[in-house]
């Protein structure tokens, strides 16, 4: 059974099902060897059991490694210059401080540029180190009005945009961060995208 | 005043690319040095 789109305005098309016999008709009235993929005066031959396009989501899902959702925990402490830089990466939810500080602090001497650049080598040597579809997380501190670019900048080094709440999320992919947005996520734990059993009781907060 | 979108891109590279020193000296020689420590100063402060 074959199916033949029509187009009949440029707003609306319909679908008709053309039988054995019909099929062959056509196929002598347009010389055709197979219906299967030929076009032909505005009509598009499509053969039952063609898949639908996917979904940007769905394509999404396929290309990304299921979810690991990790239960170790790392901590990583530096000193650099007279800084002391701690980075924890806790269920997967990363989180920096400096001197003991969330927040930006007065002193942005060039000295914390390099502790950023560090925190970033402890990350990118981290995350080279874990397992395909591991789920990580960040929540930008917001508390000093810079959260916003702060998100940015997570954002280009692989982070999923923040949601309503501000957290956002990224999954390993071959050693590195790929960004996932909350609408990406929330599909692949509804299609159980995920490795193991997600017990309602362990949902993730984010 | 903000690095673009690009710029940004550019920098977070060449620090993965670069060694933890070899990335430091890079930002020293840039024209945007200060731009670039502020941001830095950002992701962990």
């Amino acid at each position: 059974m074959y199916f033949l789109p029509m187009i009949v305005d440029e707003e609306a098309c319909i679908v008709m099902s053309i039988g054995s016999e019909a099929r062959k008709k056509m196929q002598q009235v347009h010389g055709l060897k197979s219906l299967s993929n030929a076009e032909m005066r505005g009509l598009t031959v499509v053969k039952q059991g063609d898949q639908p396009p996917k979904s940007p989501l769905t394509e999404f899902m396929e290309q990304t490694p299921k979810i690991l959702f990790s239960k170790s925990d790392i901590e990583r402490t530096a000193v650099v210059g007279s800084d002391s830089l701690r980075v924890t990466i806790q269920n997967g939810d990363i989180a920096f401080s400096v001197n003991g500080y969330y927040s930006k602090v007065e002193d942005a001497s060039s000295n914390k540029a390099k502790v950023g650049v560090r925190a970033m080598k402890i990350i990118q040597s981290e995350v080279a180190k874990m397992r395909d579809g591991t789920l990580l997380t960040n929540t930008p501190t917001t508390s000093d009005g810079i959260g916003d670019r702060r998100a940015r900048i997570y954002e280009r080094a692989g982070f999923g945009s923040p949601d309503a709440f501000g957290n956002m999320r990224s999954v390993v992919k071959k050693g590195k961060m790929t960004p996932v947005s909350k609408e990406q996520y929330d599909y692949m734990i509804e299609n159980k995208h995920f490795t193991g059993n997600l017990a309602k009781s362990e949902t993730p907060w984010f | 005043m903000e690095l673009s979108d690009a710029r940004l891109d550019e920098i977070l590279k060449i620090i993965g690319e670069k060694t933890e020193d070899e990335a430091i000296e890079w930002i020293e020689l840039q024209p945007d040095k200060d731009l670039i420590n502020e941001y830095l100063s950002e992701i962990v402060s």
